[in-house]
């Protein structure tokens, strides 16, 4: 679809004063049982019944009706995973950065708390940031004491298929992951439109798509199973996108550098399956609307 | 020496001599085994020659270091004078979740450890936690030794960059036969650029202070399980 077009649909009230939307999930364990057992939403942010394709887990799909981000909006999404529970998050759709008329911003501001002995698996789809869009955000992970948490977000600047580049805007993404008040991870991206780090060697390189997908742990055999697993999907790191693999400490860090949103969930795809079992002693289990 | 400007009159001769010792490559904390990812880079030919090279150097030192070491730094220096072991805490283990791969939280617990050890035999007792400190790192123990010696923190940074900057230029002459006057002409070229770089990162706010340099990142990893290596990082 033109790039014009895409900003013609949004009506122009939208733009002066900008969507706020809200949404807060809240998760509880009880008797081996994860339940949504809070949920409180305003604005164009919802969530679906939950689904059980496995018994303890509870998988949510958060859904945002309208798709497109425009500056002057905020989006914001407070997860809680109390004691015990084990949550699976995931989005049936990109969301889409649109170019910003006057500047200003659009913010997404997901804050994710998960509490001793739970876990949290964060499986976004890509966010696509088109040229000339303004962006804010922020994915800050908080845990406590043994919380476990993996996820990724993958992003895509501008649209290659369109043959659109992203010449003008600036975008800021931050990824972090705090234990009990110290940073683990902090990962602080920073792009401005057309800069030099989108073509340069040490930086982008030309490629549009960038990934991480973070895993918490401590087992120092964990990197190797990633390494080995992915190298089954391609033998070369010569190619037309690249992957790492690397572990400090208690944060396993994979990384995706290339030109499709779609390979980057096939590697990271590929690492959760070997991750799963190490981690949280379960075998990977899609959520269905992976399949659609 | 205009990197001194701002605290020139303060600057007596020895904290000048002070930070020539800590800047001097004699300084015996290993640096010479890391390249952060030059290898990698070499090993794939995107650093071929004196150009890429510079280009490469150029790029990480504005993105990564001026981005994140600078700043940090900056943080630890008023940590440490002001006796805030909270912030020094703090902006260690800021530092640490930064580092995007195990090799570059090897090598700065490795240089902050060295350092470390290096101050504590020098009389500098509180330098001593940090010998085994799980954050420790090369810009803990380094705005430890300027805040005890006197260095005014403007020189501090560009002190600290200074060695990155050499390190590099002496891990890339290594690795492509580079000739020393080659070498020369790359770091007279930062020379021109690094105190805007520097300047942005004293400046940078909390939120500000982060490193972007994905090509770097990844190789950096890879690096991790390159097969044939002559540095550590």
């Amino acid at each position: 679809m033109p790039h014009a077009a895409l900003v013609a649909i949004i009506p122009e009230s939208a733009h002066a004063a900008g969507w706020r939307a809200e949404l807060a999930l809240g998760f509880s364990e009880s008797g081996g049982r994860t339940t949504l057992s809070r949920r409180r939403h305003s604005g164009p942010l919802r969530v679906q019944r939950p689904f059980y394709p496995e018994l303890q887990v509870c998988h949510v799909y958060i859904l945002h009706p309208p798709g497109g981000i425009v500056g002057g909006d905020t989006l914001q999404i407070q997860v809680q995973a109390g004691e015990r529970a084990q949550v699976l998050l995931t989005t049936p759709a990109a969301n889409k950065f649109y170019r910003s008329k006057n500047g200003t911003s659009a913010r997404l501001h997901q804050s994710l708390t998960v509490e001793g002995g739970a876990s949290l698996e964060w499986f976004p789809q890509e966010s696509i940031v088109f040229d000339g869009a303004w962006v804010d955000s922020v994915t800050r992970v908080e845990l406590t004491r043994d919380a476990h948490f993996m996820g990724w977000e993958i992003t895509c600047l501008g649209r290659r298929a369109a043959q659109e580049v992203y010449t003008q805007g600036e975008y800021r993404q931050h990824f972090e992951i705090w234990r009990d008040g110290r940073p683990l991870w902090i990962e602080r991206a920073c792009v401005t439109g057309g800069s030099a780090l989108l073509g340069a060697a040490w930086g982008l390189a030309g490629f549009s798509v960038t990934g991480s997908f973070v895993c918490i742990t401590k087992n120092p055999g964990a990197v190797q199973c990633v390494r080995d697993a992915v190298a089954k999907i391609t033998p070369s790191q010569n190619g037309d996108d690249l992957f790492s693999a690397t572990q400090r400490d208690e944060v396993l860090i994979c990384r995706y550098l290339g030109h499709s949103a779609e390979q980057a969930r096939h590697y990271f795809i590929r690492a959760w399956g070997v991750l799963r079992p190490l981690v949280l002693e379960r075998t990977a289990c899609a959520p269905r609307i992976w399949a659609t | 020496m205009i990197l001194l400007q701002d605290g020139f009159h303060q600057v007596t001769d020895t904290p000048l001599l002070r930070l020539m010792q800590l800047v001097s490559p004699s300084l015996p904390v290993g640096a010479y085994a890391y390249s952060q990812g030059l290898e990698y880079a070499v090993s794939t030919e995107t650093v071929r020659d004196e150009a890429t090279a510079q280009h490469w150097i150029c790029g990480v030192m504005e993105h990564a270091v001026c981005r994140l070491d600078v700043p940090v730094l900056m943080r630890l220096h008023h940590a440490w004078h002001a006796a805030d072991n909270e912030a020094v805490e703090h902006w260690s283990a800021f530092l640490h979740a930064c580092r995007e791969s195990a090799e570059l939280q090897a090598e700065d617990r490795h240089l902050g450890a060295a350092l470390s050890r290096l101050l504590v035999s020098l009389d500098m007792v509180d330098a001593k936690t940090w010998i085994s400190h799980p954050h420790t790192s090369f810009a803990t123990t380094f705005s430890l030794a300027a805040v005890r010696w006197n260095i005014p923190i403007r020189a501090l940074a560009m002190g600290y960059v200074w060695t990155w900057l050499e390190n590099q230029v002496a891990a890339a002459l290594k690795l492509i036969s580079l000739g020393q006057t080659a070498g020369q002409r790359i770091l007279s070229h930062v020379i021109g650029q690094m105190p805007a770089w520097v300047e942005q990162g004293m400046v940078s706010r909390d939120e500000e202070i982060g490193v972007f340099v994905p090509m770097a990142g990844i190789f950096s990893a890879l690096h991790e399980t390159q097969y044939s290596r002559l540095f550590r990082s």
